[in-house]
């Protein structure tokens, strides 16, 4: 199926549904479309490390889950992102930051 | 608290992860056809994508605590089931570890009381106590009045030395009459033992002045027969072979001083023409204790003593047979030994 895609660094998975849920609460289904869609196809995350990740994000306190009628009228589990889960994403992006900076300066130091 | 109410509605919290991971299903299956695809084969290519919603689902459960909890519970009950279908080895496990614990925490303790904190009093390794050996190897623990002001009088190798006069002790109360040992006590015993009492305050060297009020001390075993551990009963009154006598402390548990069984301590006034009431001279026989100085052997602490009983032979021969000798032993002996043997 997706053979040639890379596997999600460990850790950035969180980072990344932390990011989709800021823009609006989203269902599971929908937050994984919305990370094919922003990522052009690239990442393709599978069912079993998304419901994880997003239940294990709920128990920490960082997503609110809550029931409620989608756009068809079928009812689905909305994620939220908390007051604690946004600052847990500033903490998470910048450490990201830092990590890619300076792998780049050492790829290009390389060069 | 989010696995807390999982725990309770364990039935609840499955059925909404099943109704997640399902609508998740039909959405992509929906998406799939208006894709363009059959029924049949956007059901067949979302179900291919998913990789099986048990599957899914176990992991889910394994990111939840309580999940290993629950892998505890059944292990616990394995284990019990296990247990009551053997009943026999079963009995004989419980037996082995009960024994095992009891007998591991007995000798523990018995080692901590004789061998680790055999007393708890102040500087106990240089802590003796004073005999008289006569020639035929008989011991005697106590001697007079005089005798023992002398020792701590021309002593030079003790720190201090500090006595105990033994008493009948009669106690009336509404529920009948007790008797027990008491000790008089030469003032600086409590000091020079340095335990603090559990209430109250311990005998001064001021409460054995003469014409000071009656004053006592009281065990923990005595308060707890008689007073029911009241801590008011402190400053009271109580009436000691018919004479009343002011509480003034209560000493810890295993504080023990004098014979095992003394219950009070009184201020003792020892003087050289003291003679205390009671019939006899029992009453005046004093067993004798104190700490060496540092450094100083009990062989030389007993060649001292003998140099100051030179003459006792002659002064006091009840106490001090022909060719007696001064035994000096180390207070925790008796005790230790005994464990050993």
């Amino acid at each position: 199926m997706n053979e040639a895609k890379p596997e999600l660094l460990r850790g950035t998975l969180d980072m990344l549904i932390l990011k989709i849920v800021a823009l609006g609460p989203s269902h599971g289904y929908a937050i994984a479309q919305r990370l094919r869609q922003v990522s052009n196809d690239f990442f393709t995350v599978h069912q079993g490390s998304l419901y994880p990740a997003l239940h294990r994000l709920e128990d920490r306190g960082w997503l609110h889950a809550q029931w409620r009628d989608t756009d068809t009228g079928r009812e689905a589990k909305f994620y939220a992102i908390t007051k604690k889960g946004r600052k847990q994403f500033e903490t998470e992006l910048l450490g990201w930051e830092q990590l890619s900076n300076a792998v780049a300066l050492i790829l290009r130091a390389a060069e | 608290m989010n696995w807390l109410r999982r725990l309770f509605h364990k039935s609840r919290s499955e059925s909404q992860l099943d109704k997640e991971l399902r609508f998740h299903l039909e959405q992509q299956i929906a998406d799939n056809i208006s894709a363009g695809l059959s029924a049949e084969e956007a059901r067949c290519r979302a179900q291919q994508e998913f990789g099986g919603l048990e599957r899914v689902k176990e992991e889910v459960r394994d990111t939840r605590w309580e999940t290993h909890l629950d892998t505890l519970t059944h292990d616990f009950r394995y284990a019990l089931r296990t247990l009551r279908k053997d009943r026999r080895f079963a009995l004989i496990a419980i037996f082995t570890l009960a024994l095992g614990i009891s007998s591991t925490t007995a000798i523990f303790s018995v080692i901590d009381c004789v061998l680790l904190h055999p007393f708890p009093y102040k500087n106990a390794d240089r802590l003796v106590s004073l005999s008289v050996l006569a020639a035929d190897q008989e011991r005697a623990w106590r001697f007079p009045a005089l005798p023992f002001l002398d020792f701590k009088e021309q002593n030079h190798t003790f720190e201090d030395m500090f006595g105990l006069v033994f008493r009948g002790t009669r106690y009336v109360s509404g529920e009948g009459t007790d008797e027990f040992f008491g000790g008089w006590v030469t003032p600086g015993t409590f000091e020079s033992l340095g335990i603090k009492p559990l209430l109250g305050r311990t005998i001064t060297p001021e409460d054995a002045r003469p014409g000071s009020s009656p004053v006592f001390v009281m065990s923990y075993r005595l308060w707890s027969r008689h007073f029911g551990r009241d801590p008011q009963i402190i400053g009271k009154a109580i009436i000691l072979n018919r004479t009343p006598m002011t509480l003034i402390g209560v000493m810890p548990r295993r504080f023990q001083f004098g014979r095992g069984e003394c219950e009070v301590w009184m201020p003792l006034y020892l003087t050289r023409d003291t003679f205390l009431p009671g019939a006899g001279i029992e009453p005046n026989e004093v067993w004798t204790v104190g700490h060496l100085k540092p450094g100083v052997t009990s062989e030389t602490a007993a060649a001292d003593l003998q140099a100051i009983a030179k003459h006792f032979e002659t002064t006091y021969p009840l106490y001090f047979p022909p060719e007696f000798r001064l035994g000096i032993s180390a207070f925790n002996d008796g005790y230790t030994t005994y464990f050993f043997v």
